[in-house]
């Protein structure tokens, strides 16, 4: 199968600058070396990628075109609309969090514009012919994402605060979601190589300051909400420094 | 005055009196530029890419967005030759300029309202820009063109009203008898510090009597420089048959200063843009849409998505994502009017330098409500269009310009432009923000607000399908900006891409939330683009 521009631009924001340099030269030369000016074609993509592929999901592009506004091409996530990645998420954790909007679980009395954008859009589905969640899955990537096991540079305050939040997170986040940030199903636990550092801080938050997890029906979300209360705003910025560390998003 | 400040020269005095009187310093500042000088000067001609002749090679334009900006750049393109496509993500043309009637869907994520007013064509409510300034050139150049027929719009109408439940026990005062006890005061004050002390040693005598006379008039003080109020607030009683007794607003400055209308919106028609005599299509600003759609509509494709774009010195590739199919379609030039915190999330391989850039970009937070009204109960209070300011997130009240005396009118119940306020009103539902503007209402017209009230539509922007903001600034979530680094920033987006791509919209003009921004951005970009052609660089 033929690579397509979209997976080959797709994979530039994953890879090294020289990968991305010897793709982009592939790609261009490819497409370009014909003309100077080129022509204005259509080309229908048949690539991989090309998604979503499975006939069975039920499709309804105004709805699902509106996941790819907010959460950006591929569902990759995008913080000027502090949309988190989905790309990565298993496909039990989306479902899970769609239910927790629907079930007022998350976004309800939430007076951040973007919690209630979502809590409003997943309410506005109909389970019934929309499966949101398979959409998702449609976009899916990587099954297996996992921190890097050695940061990139730091500088000597960036070290400090690096080991800190390392110590942290080995002592109180890696029992769930695991020693690389893997994530677990069995507690409900999200990878969080998966998601950008900003959202996971956000979410910490939500969930220290009773947002999240705060009703008793939400046996997952309860569990996340202890976790919380046991951290403080140093250790969340140590944290941070963490996770921006060995995650591998913006 | 302290000891350690100078006293003010004649020029000095002078000038900050231009600048507080307002038409003084216009003058100046008009004088300065040549009358007919500035950035918005009637064109000598109309804006017009030179007409490709059919034996030269075609060549190709994409556009993304199907707004004013997209259209009015395809409108000129296929004018002079080119081959244009416009790829559009939503299901309707016009970007912003969206007018409301009969049927009208509002797709706010998760929160769509059907527009229920009557089925009466001067019942309609301009969601997006809805009046247009007499200096907006090219765009009254597009109406004239397509014979888009227009009539007066009333920004401003002292007789409207300021009100805070704050000012005046809550009871809502006439702008006009606001602004004459404002300028009252504010001379009064003028007044008492002059007779102080002599302000300048080189103000003469004659120079001092001018300045007595000029604040005297500014403020309709009495002889003695008190003011004891003026007919320009209007009359309590008489005025017409027996002697006129004078309205007040405040016996004291104090009243009036619990009022956040001196802040801004006392000048607001001053302003270049706001100023009087505006403008509107009669019939809904959707007009200007429907006529260019009239010219080029044939090369709208709408639904189409965009997910990724290339841009590299040989052309340009944008891959767009339509029902269940991803195509992807080439072209020499590409232009962009996608909001610059959507093109975040779509993939590209800009170059850093103007990445970075418009990821610093978010959308910009709007709401406007608007509510339809049985009965024309403003019309009961001597108001005919204009705009009521109010202290609450719903910022203010329009009365329709058109179809005085008319059955039933559509009002502006909020127009709510504060970005943190924005949130209060914007997380709400439909209904809950209608019930907000019926509250705010009633507290200013009485009971004939919600008694006439039958049916509205809101809209937040910033929650709209496939644009998520009144546009893209540069700034925080909460909209703060500094503008000086915004000037920088928009001059770098304002640079084609390896000649060939180019960022449009009023989001990278300096006159963002107007259509004329986005169609001079539309102009500057196709003289750019013909240049870099005719260059044979490309």
């Amino acid at each position: 199968m033929k690579p397509s521009i979209q997976s080959s631009l797709h994979n530039i924001t994953r890879t090294t600058a020289t990968c991305c340099l010897r793709m982009l030269v592939g790609a261009v030369t490819a497409v370009f070396l014909t003309s100077s000016l080129a022509k204005s074609e259509e080309i229908e993509v048949t690539a991989a990628n090309a998604k979503p592929s499975d006939p069975s999901i039920a499709f309804e592009r105004r709805t699902f075109g509106s996941c790819l506004t907010c959460h950006g091409s591929g569902l990759k996530g995008n913080f000027a609309t502090r949309a988190p990645a989905l790309n990565q998420l298993p496909s039990w954790y989306v479902r899970r969090q769609l239910e927790s909007f629907t079930a007022d679980y998350r976004g309800k009395g939430d007076s951040d514009h973007y919690s209630v954008a979502m809590y409003r859009m997943a309410n506005s589905l109909d389970p019934g012919t929309l499966d949101a969640a398979a959409f998702v899955e449609s976009w899916h990537i990587n099954d297996k994402p996992t921190m890097f096991e050695t940061p990139g540079n730091l500088n000597t305050t960036d070290q400090s605060a690096f080991l800190t939040g390392k110590g942290l997170y080995d002592t109180k986040c890696a029992d769930c979601h695991g020693a690389r940030g893997e994530g677990n199903e069995h507690v409900s636990a999200p990878p969080l190589a998966a998601l950008a550092p900003w959202y996971i801080e956000k979410q910490v938050d939500k969930f220290r300051s009773g947002l999240r997890g705060a009703d008793e029906a939400d046996i997952y979300g309860q569990i996340m909400s202890g976790a919380a209360a046991d951290l403080s705003s140093e250790d969340m910025s140590a944290l941070n420094a963490y996770l921006s560390a060995v995650i591998d998003k913006n | 005055m302290s000891k350690n400040q100078k006293p003010l020269s004649r020029r000095q005095l002078l000038l900050r009196l231009g600048a507080a009187g307002g038409s003084a310093a216009v003058y100046t500042a008009a004088s300065a530029m040549g009358l007919m000088g500035g950035a918005f000067a009637a064109p000598s001609r109309r804006f017009a890419l030179r007409k490709r002749s059919a034996g030269e090679a075609p060549v190709t334009v994409v556009i993304i967005g199907a707004g004013i900006g997209g259209l009015s750049a395809a409108y000129e393109l296929t004018r002079a030759g080119y081959k244009v496509t416009i790829l559009e993500a939503s299901s309707r043309i016009g970007g912003r300029n969206l007018t409301a009637r009969t049927g009208t869907s509002i797709n706010e994520l998760g929160n769509v309202n059907t527009c229920r007013f009557d089925n009466d064509p001067a019942l309609y409510f301009n969601c997006g820009p809805a009046r247009i300034p007499g200096h907006h050139t090219r765009l009254l150049g597009y109406c004239r063109e397509f014979g888009i027929a227009l009539e007066n719009f009333v920004n401003n109408n002292p007789q409207a009203y300021v009100y805070s439940d704050q000012m005046n026990e809550g009871k809502p005062v006439r702008q006009r008898e606001y602004l004459a006890d404002a300028k009252g005061f504010m001379a009064e004050f003028a007044a008492k510090g002059i007779s102080r002390q002599r302000l300048d040693a080189k103000l003469s005598k004659e120079d001092e009597e001018q300045l007595i006379g000029f604040i005297q008039s500014f403020g309709d003080l009495m002889s003695d420089m008190t003011y004891k109020g003026t007919s320009r607030a209007g009359y309590e009683q008489g005025g017409l048959l027996r002697p006129g007794v004078v309205k007040r607003s405040a016996e004291t400055i104090d009243d009036l200063l619990q009022s956040p209308y001196w802040q801004y919106q006392m000048y607001f028609d001053e302003a270049e843009s706001q100023a009087p005599s505006m403008l509107t299509p009669t019939g809904g600003m959707d007009n200007v849409v429907d006529a260019f759609v009239a010219r080029v509509g044939q090369y709208v494709i709408t639904d189409a998505q965009v997910t990724s774009f290339k841009v590299e010195p040989s052309g340009t590739e944008i891959t767009y994502f339509q029902g269940a199919n991803t195509k992807t379609i080439k072209a020499d030039f590409c232009l962009n009017s996608m909001p610059g915190h959507l093109i975040n999330g779509v993939d590209h391989n800009l170059p850093s330098e103007h990445a970075s850039i418009v990821q610093k970009m978010v959308g910009t937070k709007l709401t406007k409500v608007g509510l339809q009204m049985k009965r024309r109960f403003w019309e009961d209070e001597m108001i005919y269009g204009g705009i009521t300011w109010v202290d609450h997130p719903l910022t203010q009240i329009w009365y329709p310009s058109h179809n005085t005396f008319g059955d039933k009118g559509v009002l502006l119940g909020g127009y709510c432009f504060g970005p943190r306020e924005n949130d209060t009103i914007a997380n709400m539902s439909h209904s809950e923000r209608l019930e907000e503007a019926l509250k705010l209402g009633e507290a200013i017209h009485g009971p004939a607000y919600r008694d006439n009230f039958e049916c509205g539509v809101s809209l937040s922007w910033q929650n709209f399908e496939h644009m998520l903001g009144c546009g893209s600034h540069f700034g925080t979530q909460d909209g703060e900006q500094d503008e000086t680094t915004t000037h920088t920033l928009k001059e770098q987006l304002q640079k084609p891409v390896h000649g060939r791509y180019f960022m449009i919209g009023d989001q990278v003009s300096f006159h963002p939330g107007w259509q004329e921004g986005a169609i001079a951005i539309s102009h500057q970009a196709l003289h750019a683009l013909e240049t870099n052609l005719a260059s044979g660089r490309l």
